[in-house]
């Protein structure tokens, strides 16, 4: 077998047995690893809805043919599980070293069943698997944890004293890295399952060696070259983002009531970099190094990304940068997810400035928020209630109009009001207001390409081909910021020239184009290596006869299934939708365009997928992917 | 005078956050910037995105756009991705 280790363990929390679950080849053809696979592997373990906090629920962690191989940016791995804060699939990235290590132990990947009465973490080797005791690890922050499971050579992904209390948006860490969002953490809270570390010498075999070494060299000559991940991301990492997206009405501020923060100059990757940045730090095996190491209670610690810059900065108009790194640092330790604690932490200040909830917090006071985490991660006094994330809030105090969540994940820091097609994309992401499952179209809408935010014109079938194209890439187990190479250099480099703001003009009218090509992907049954090398390389690695065209299909396959899995969970698709601040209220009086029309968007959002008027894939394009034997 | 703001990969590279220069067209304003910093190439200045006063002017008739005192223009190299 290519690319894969060939097993996956299933481990009983409850009973403590472990076994081997099968995987079919054809399954692994279908759906490559990561998000899609592990999509199959709970749909195929569910009968019926299941409660995220319950022994039902299961965890599955998930590898690709790419992790831990030669190829760049391949660190990552996936955890999918029921989200506690949506009730619904939610599958969450991670780029640190866990993954790789538990290759080098043999496996593809996890599946973790039941509840153990008392806290355990599991520890696995390329020898045995083995359910430890964890009393000792139980009170201990991420960093301690994953010191006391000790040893070079060893992954480690750990939750912090958020998952141990169960907080709706708990994270999960390796490394310095997050599985941040949609709460899996507090999953692994409720199995008491304090971690998993895993170790040992087992390699994967690569069908084609010498054509991947020479293909990942180009690969990463191409990355290296191009401005955005050859020079800016390691320059000023995604803070980049800050300036950008506060002159394009694009940077959520406090609480999302605007799109501008007049103190954006104190909180962006500018002055990150000038006066906080001690050195680049990237995932393992990335020729990038987007990460920033910065100063926190005088330790050198991971720095903040975009979004926590917006989450914790400018949507509590807190324009203390100091402040952010320390609370960057404070949520990583607890294991908390930045977006959705800078979120519910926005929305109570908002609920406290209206009178509805008296709980002291004020905007651009930040003073208490160190304490906040604390108190969030412990689950006292205020933090109890601010750790159920803005949905339950606004459903105990009101507010849900500005209740800043789509199915009660909360959404990342761009301000859709201002990017049409990212607000259709957090609508109808599967796990709700994520911008990266939600196609990430804002770098179409001025961030990259100049595509007018304000329109609607084709962005439903761009959303879609984003939405397929990334879920794809998440699948074969590489970064999602290796797909900038879709984008010409030239369309970005040079965005005054007449040419270029003519093509930027006219891209929405090609909407119609990216439909067809998404219905008939086998007229992209080819390879462009220098343009999407994601299918080229999983070909090269496991023998699978990928293309461009059945690549973003295996994507399309996957959004499919989770969507079924999450209708099966009782998602409706009333529930594709955005908080009534950003789709009735304009962002700005003079500009009558400055709401999300999402209205304009959805019904061409779901015909382009195939999906009936309520939202539910038809059977004809079930057929279409080889899903016709999933059922709602 | 009017403030001239500089964000993204141009402000990082060159070193420059800020300059104060004498109100006139677009153009004129790129001369006194390349004057004051040698490094910085015309070139590079046509590439950066331009908002006036916070609103976003591309096209060429950007270059011959007059800005008076008080004004605020922003330049700032194209970004993507987070």
């Amino acid at each position: 077998m290519f690319g894969y280790a060939g097993k996956i363990a299933k481990i009983n929390l409850s009973n403590g047995i472990i076994e081997n679950y099968p995987i079919s080849d054809k399954d692994r053809d279908l759906f490559l690893g990561g998000k899609t696979l592990a999509a199959k592997i709970i749909y195929d373990s569910f009968k019926s809805k299941v409660d995220a906090f319950s022994e039902e629920n299961i965890l599955v962690i998930t590898t690709s043919p790419l992790t831990s191989s030669t190829s760049p940016c391949s660190s990552r791995f996936n955890v999918s599980t029921i989200s506690p804060l949506t009730g619904l699939l939610v599958s969450s990235n991670c780029g640190g070293s866990f993954g790789l290590h538990l290759r080098r132990a043999g496996y593809d990947g996890l599946i973790i069943s039941g509840k153990s009465k008392e806290p355990v973490y599991i520890d696995i080797t390329d020898q045995e698997i083995l359910i430890k005791p964890a009393k000792h690890l139980w009170g201990k922050n991420t960093s301690e944890t994953q010191i006391l499971l000790g040893g070079k050579n060893k992954g480690k992904f750990v939750i912090g004293i958020a998952g141990e209390n169960m907080v709706r948006y708990a994270a999960v860490i390796s490394d310095e890295r997050a599985a941040g969002r949609g709460g899996v953490g507090a999953v692994f809270g409720y199995k008491h399952l304090k971690g998993i570390v895993a170790s040992g010498k087992e390699t994967i075999e690569t069908l084609s060696k010498e054509t991947f070494k020479k293909h990942n060299l180009s690969w990463i000559y191409k990355l290296k070259s191009n401005i955005l991940t050859g020079k800016q991301l390691p320059k000023l990492g995604t803070a980049a983002l800050v300036s950008m997206m506060n002159f394009r009405n694009q940077l959520a501020t406090k609480n999302y009531s605007s799109g501008r923060y007049e103190d954006f100059e104190k909180i962006n990757g500018e002055t990150l970099r000038q006066e906080y940045l001690i050195k680049n730090k990237g995932c393992v095996t990335c020729p990038i190094q987007c990460g920033r190491v910065v100063k926190a209670f005088g330790k050198e610690v991971k720095g903040p990304e975009l979004e926590t810059l917006g989450l914790l900065g400018s949507n509590l108009l807190n324009n203390n940068l100091q402040s952010i790194l320390n609370l960057n640092h404070l949520c990583d330790e607890y294991g908390l997810d930045t977006i959705s604690f800078g979120s519910s932490v926005g929305f109570a200040m908002e609920l406290h400035e209206k009178g509805l909830w008296n709980n002291g917090l004020t905007f651009g006071d930040c003073s208490r928020l160190e304490e906040l985490v604390k108190k969030v991660a412990t689950r006292q006094g205020i933090g109890n209630e601010l750790a159920e994330g803005t949905k339950r809030i606004s459903e105990k105090y009101g507010g849900i109009e500005f209740a800043m969540n789509v199915k009660g994940l909360e959404i990342a820091a761009y301000e859709p009001r201002a990017a049409q097609g990212m607000g259709l994309g957090y609508a109808t992401s599967n796990r709700g207001g994520c911008h990266l499952n939600g196609g990430y179209l804002v770098v179409l809408e001025g961030l990259g390409l100049n595509v007018s935010g304000t329109i609607t014109k084709g962005k439903a079938a761009y959303t879609i081909f984003f939405q397929d194209l990334m879920e794809a890439v998440s699948a074969g187990g590489t970064c999602l910021f290796t797909t900038y190479s879709l984008l010409p250099q030239v369309l970005i480099e040079n965005p005054n020239k007449s040419i270029v703001r003519f093509i930027n003009k006219i891209i929405p009218f090609f909407g119609w184009l990216v439909c067809f090509l998404h219905n008939q992907s086998w007229l992209m049954n080819f390879n462009l290596k220098g343009i999407l090398p994601h299918p080229y390389s999983i070909k090269l690695v496991t023998g699978f006869k990928l293309t461009i065209g059945s690549f973003i299909k295996t994507g399309e396959r996957g959004y499919n299934l989770e969507r079924i899995i999450n209708l099966r969970q009782g998602l409706k698709g009333r529930d594709d939708t955005l908080p009534k601040r950003l789709i009735s209220d304009l962002q700005r009086a003079d500009d009558v365009d400055s709401r999300v029309k999402l209205q304009e968007m959805i019904k061409d959002y779901y015909k382009i997928r195939g999906w009936d008027e309520q939202g539910i894939p038809t059977k004809h394009r079930l057929k279409k992917l080889g899903l016709e034997d999933y059922r709602i | 005078m009017i403030t001239v703001k500089f964000f993204g990969l141009i402000s990082v590279e060159f070193n420059i956050k800020q300059l104060l220069v004498k109100a006139g067209p677009v153009k004129q304003i790129f001369r006194e910037v390349m004057q004051r910093n040698p490094n910085i190439s015309e070139q590079q200045l046509m590439q950066l995105i331009m908002f006036v006063n916070k609103q976003h002017i591309s096209g060429n008739k950007r270059l011959s756009m007059i800005l008076e005192d008080g004004d605020e223009l922003v330049l700032i190299s194209p970004t993507s991705g987070g």
